[in-house]
């Protein structure tokens, strides 16, 4: 899941608590996930390591060896992404990765249901699930860089308000496509943010 | 079957000879498989007439024949919807217990992937009649025929596996490669999943002379239909007083369209919809789908151009995906 000569900065490994991968071939039967109960014991495997993983954690779904159709996609990922936006499971977040010939099926998926993931490939990571303009446009700058503040997005987006570049961190927090990593006071008062993005 | 000199009958004359008699009292029936893709609308519509006559259709309550000749000897091309419901016609014609002839295709490329299908296995009594030959290369297949009904994970494989590994033959872009398997992955998804058919046969196969080259992904199932599918869930009830046709079409408009009426209601809009979209968005492809009495046409734009024909009977459900490579 890591890429060889893949470089990441201390902050950025930082964010997160990167677990091991969760080898979606160890779970589904023959390689082959089309139907919505084949990815059961998938999904159970999925929502046992986010309950029992610490917050901050992160955790990787490795997908090689594995031909996933959308039903099967959808009951791997739907509940415990809601799971993980609706606070149950907070503070926890999943990136997925060698989707292979899967990659449109899960990203109509995502599409479908609104539930943007970021894949890890070997050009960087991708937004799947077609997500609004303004969270796409977040998440690319956010993920460019190990962390940023909404002050550093306001500028580098040419946003009107410091108000609309929190908005933006805060939806991508709440997508479970960024963590809040750290608090920083701001020179002239008050303090802001820090953002780390799923990637 | 023997003739004078006790051999076999080794061509489609010889054999319409040797059963004239009961071609004639209609305890044999003779189909021509010219009409077998719902390529041809004009061709298929009189294919499901005739499949309705030899006893396929349960509501006519017709008596199925004895023996039935199905005959490729005059066909020259048939896509990959086609022959995969060559595959469940006999089959199903083979479950009522009706002897089953195959006169051969006389192009040796289309032969060998009838020979394919037929090696898949399509019932238990089946006599092939050899025609003579013209050598023939334009089409093959891309992989191995198979049958999915059983939802059998291997043969799964088998077949996305086997269009996978021949796009990369092809030296298709990784993008296409996608988009196809995302359509192939996502019929193979539907008619296991909402078709509740016993038999579900799906094709691949490679127009090589073509410039660009055509792959065809072409399924066929003896399933309920979409129609039926879709209205007995209770959020489309209201569709159950229009044609098939008419269903069909709202289907493919609603999954190919953002407008979703479905998913408030927790119902997916569908990922054939979407995939069709995705493959039509990359590259240059149809899509006809003939479910029932419905034959709709999606056109390279994935829904603008909508051709959709009223049959009086249909079997099951088939698909066919005409993919342009390279445009």
């Amino acid at each position: 899941m890591t890429r060889t000569g893949t470089t990441r900065t201390l902050a950025g490994m930082n964010a997160f608590i990167e677990q091991m991968p969760l080898r979606l071939a160890s779970h589904v039967d023959e390689g082959i996930a089309f139907l919505d109960g084949d990815a059961t014991k998938a999904e159970a495997a999925l929502l046992e390591i986010l309950e029992s993983a610490p917050p901050g954690s992160l955790v990787p779904i490795d997908f090689s060896g594995v031909l996933i159709a959308s039903a099967a996609a959808r009951r791997l990922l739907k509940r415990p992404m809601l799971r993980l936006r609706a606070g149950e499971l907070a503070d926890r977040y999943i990136v997925l990765g060698d989707l292979g010939d899967s990659e449109d099926n899960v990203s109509i998926m995502l599409r479908d249901e609104s539930l943007p993931m970021v894949e890890r490939t070997s050009s960087g990571p991708l937004l799947l699930g077609d997500p609004d303009v303004a969270v796409d446009e977040t998440w690319r700058f956010l993920s460019s860089k190990s962390s940023s503040t909404a002050s550093e997005v306001k500028e580098a987006l040419a946003l009107a308000s410091i108000s609309s570049a929190t908005n933006r961190l805060t939806s991508l927090a709440k997508l479970s496509l960024a963590r809040r990593v750290d608090q920083r006071t701001v020179p002239g008062g008050g303090r802001e943010f820090v953002y780390s993005a799923v990637r | 079957m023997r003739d004078e000199s006790g051999l076999a009958p080794n061509s489609a004359a010889a054999l319409r000879l040797e059963l004239r008699h009961q071609l004639r009292t209609g305890a044999a029936r003779w189909i021509q498989l010219g009409g077998l893709s719902a390529e041809n609308p004009l061709h298929h519509r009189a294919l499901c007439a005739t499949l309705a006559a030899v006893g396929l259709n349960p509501a006519r309550g017709i008596q199925p024949p004895k023996l039935v000749v199905l005959d490729w000897s005059t066909v020259a091309e048939c896509a990959a919807d086609g022959v995969a419901l060559f595959c469940v016609v006999a089959t199903s014609l083979s479950n009522q217990g009706t002897q089953l002839i195959v006169c051969m295709p006389a192009r040796s490329d289309l032969a060998l992937v009838i020979s394919d299908a037929i090696a898949g296995g399509i019932g238990s009594e089946i006599t092939t009649i050899p025609v003579e030959r013209t050598k023939s290369e334009r089409v093959q297949c891309v992989t191995p025929s198979v049958w999915l009904a059983d939802s059998s994970k291997s043969a799964i494989r088998d077949f996305c596996g086997g269009i996978s590994a021949g796009l990369q033959r092809l030296i298709v872009s990784e993008r296409v490669r996608k988009a196809i398997m995302a359509f192939a992955t996502e019929l193979v998804l539907n008619s296991l999943q909402h078709a509740h058919a016993t038999r579900v046969k799906s094709t691949a196969l490679l127009y090589t002379r073509r410039r660009p080259k055509v792959v065809e992904i072409g399924l066929a199932d003896n399933g309920v239909g979409i129609t039926e599918s879709l209205v007995t869930t209770p959020t489309f009830a209201r569709l159950s007083h229009l044609h098939d046709s008419s269903v069909v079409e709202f289907m493919l408009d609603q999954a190919a369209s953002a407008r979703s009426i479905a998913n408030t209601n927790g119902v997916s809009r569908g990922g054939l919809g979407e995939a069709i979209k995705g493959l039509a968005s990359v590259v240059d492809a149809s899509v006809t789908v003939r479910s029932g009495r419905a034959l709709v046409s999606l056109g390279s734009d994935g829904r603008a151009d909508y051709r959709h024909e009223a049959f009086d009977y249909g079997l099951g459900t088939q698909v066919l995906a005409s993919i342009r490579l390279g445009s």
